[in-house]
């Protein structure tokens, strides 16, 4: 398992996704997979970064490759439970002035990945996915 | 790395990965694009929803005067991003390898 620790901030993308990068060379996983794994971890770490602004500590990382798929892990160490799997649906329906700005991140990571899960433990908040290698 | 220019013949140039951290910079540039354009995302390898938020607010403003931004090129992946968040219905979007 890869596991990285990264400072709180958008900038810190580039960084993050560097990190996929070379996780997934070392790891001889078709690059083709990496879009969706880095969707869903730059939809996920983005959330964290809008919506809990006021920890000081940076946000875990952690890539593994099991049979047949990359499990990921983001953890941010101390935050209010937000449960991502139970995000409601986005609407995409309607014509561009009914559209609303913003709400397809969490919609389209579970399009993207395999599944996805949450867990708040000891003040922590960790979501957990799954994209299969096929 | 991401880039937004304008190509010779007007249109919108995009390339490189489009993530949250270049949002702001994308806005700024087409906030100054007035008319209706085509958006050459050949060399667009990544778009994620901060990115689609910065081309519906464009949309938003261009589509009542008439038409509005055309998606060129899209590869696969990010085709397959307009096509489950609905964006294949708002713009006119393009395959990497037609016309």
């Amino acid at each position: 398992m890869d596991e990285r620790t990264f400072p709180r901030r958008f900038a810190s993308l580039a960084e993050i996704f560097r990190f996929t990068a070379e996780f997934f060379v070392r790891e001889a996983i078709g690059q083709q997979h990496r879009f969706a794994v880095d969707f869903a971890i730059e939809e996920l770490f983005t959330n964290m970064v809008k919506y809990n602004p006021g920890n000081p500590d940076g946000i875990r990382i952690a890539l593994e490759r099991r049979e047949g798929e990359v499990q990921v892990r983001l953890t941010d160490s101390s935050a209010e439970p937000f449960d991502v799997t139970a995000a409601p649906e986005a609407d995409t329906r309607g014509t561009v002035e009914e559209r609303p700005i913003g709400k397809l991140g969490l919609h389209l990571v579970k399009k993207l990945v395999d599944d996805i899960g949450y867990r708040h433990e000891n003040g922590a908040s960790t979501v957990t996915f799954i994209k299969k290698l096929e | 790395m991401f880039d937004i220019k304008l190509g010779d013949q007007g249109e919108i140039i995009m390339t490189g990965r489009f993530d949250a951290s270049q949002a702001e910079r994308a806005q700024a540039f087409l906030d100054d694009v007035a008319r209706p354009r085509m958006v050459d995302l050949a060399g667009l390898d990544y778009i994620s929803s901060a990115g689609l938020a910065v081309l519906l607010r464009v949309q938003k403003r261009l589509i009542p005067s008439g038409k509005g931004l055309k998606l060129v090129n899209v590869n696969p992946h990010i085709r397959d991003i307009f096509k489950f968040s609905g964006f294949d219905q708002i713009f006119e979007v393009e395959a990497a390898g037609k016309g």
